[in-house]
């Protein structure tokens, strides 16, 4: 219960980290197109390599939420991502929780609408297996490209994941390689 | 094989009916905007009840995010269609596991409802596939058929909308796989975004 309520504080410090991004945004005046915020789903794919065990690969949709807040001025761009799943059967309860954030760094004339960008991120896995619960951390970062379409964007990125283990739930540590492709839209 | 022939034509249909809203929206003169889809993704939690000789612990609570994928095909008529699915795919450690559930559901908008806004009724058809193999054994497949039903509204936001949805959704038994039936009441709760 420690281990949830520590991982709760720190998923809060997450999406409370976002809140300068929206200050700044509310601060500037000028104007790059007038959204707020970037909200996107995605197919991803990578190859999943479990420290001491054989690799494989995991194809995934929709892999998370990602709501990104748009700057209306500067290179960067805060965009938390999460995932959610809480199951109870027969008394026993199991959930996994993943909040993460990350900055998106885009110098190109299209700035956080089209054209290239780059990432990194950190964030948690909050999970319990209805025996044990744990947290683990992940730490990525990736390349990615935005292309028009219609009013929104194809987003293309791919990266690299590290997740650490955690001897409670008896799961390794783990490196992920691979991609994800979706569609970027705008408010 | 009379059942993966029926579940290919459910496929069919699946696929088939997206593309006659899209014709129908072409056909069409009157403006409903010049949004082309409707996408979003949601926040769901529903109270499942399993069948099928189920004696205990039939019941489950479950909810989680991203649901799944929702991509609507607007329309001028009051009809709208919308596929709606999730994908995954684990392969190691010799074995692998597949999830594939398309669905597509019919939205209908109740009285001066617009399709930024009010009240609709849905219903629609999917598939639950899947596909499981171990090392050294030959994998295997199972199909389960579900129907649903649901009222929902979307409230605007700015350029977007809130959705929220009721829905309950029967899961048809798969006896030759051994695959029980159950259903589930639940809710999600989501934002619309429009292309």
């Amino acid at each position: 219960m420690r281990k949830l309520f520590g991982g709760m504080l720190l998923a809060s410090l997450v999406v409370l980290a976002a809140a300068p991004a929206q200050a700044q945004r509310r601060a500037t005046g000028n104007s790059m197109g007038g959204a707020e915020h970037e909200l996107g789903v995605d197919l991803g794919a990578a190859y999943v390599k479990p420290n001491g065990v054989s690799g494989g690969l995991v194809i995934l949709t929709p892999v998370d939420v990602r709501f990104g807040f748009v700057p209306r001025s500067g290179n960067l761009m805060w965009e938390p991502r999460g995932t959610l799943s809480i199951s109870t059967v027969g008394g026993t309860t199991t959930y996994m929780i993943t909040p993460s954030i990350n900055v998106l760094y885009a110098n190109s004339p299209g700035g956080h609408h089209r054209g290239m960008y780059l990432t990194g991120g950190a964030g948690l896995v909050l999970s319990d297996n209805g025996t044990n619960s744990g947290t683990q951390v992940q730490l990525g970062a990736g390349v990615g490209w935005r292309k028009p379409y219609g009013s929104g964007a194809w987003r293309y990125e791919v990266g690299f994941q590290w997740t650490s283990e955690n001897t409670t739930l008896g799961v390794p540590s783990t490196i992920a390689i691979g991609g994800r492709i979706g569609i970027s839209l705008w408010h | 094989m009379r059942k993966v022939t029926g579940s290919l034509l459910a496929a069919v249909a699946l696929v088939a009916l997206p593309h006659m809203a899209v014709a129908q929206r072409r056909a069409s003169a009157g403006g409903g905007g010049v949004a082309k889809n409707e996408i979003g993704v949601d926040l769901g939690a529903a109270y499942s009840h399993y069948g099928s000789g189920c004696v205990t612990s039939c019941g489950s609570f479950e909810a989680g995010t991203p649901v799944d994928i929702r991509w609507g095909f607007l329309a001028s008529g009051p009809l709208s269609f919308e596929p709606r699915f999730t994908l995954s795919y684990f392969t190691g450690l010799g074995g692998h596991n597949l999830s594939f559930t398309p669905d597509v559901n019919v939205l209908y908008r109740l009285g001066t409802a617009s399709a930024r806004r009010g009240a609709y009724l849905t219903g629609g058809l999917g598939l639950d596939w899947t596909n499981v193999g171990t090392s050294g054994t030959p994998s295997t497949s199972a199909t389960q058929l579900s129907l649903n039903a649901g009222i929902g509204k979307r409230i605007p936001m700015e350029s977007n909308a809130w959705r929220l949805e009721g829905f309950f959704k029967y899961n048809f038994a798969n006896t030759s796989k051994g695959v029980p039936s159950h259903f589930d009441i639940g809710a999600r709760v989501g934002m619309s975004f429009w292309r």
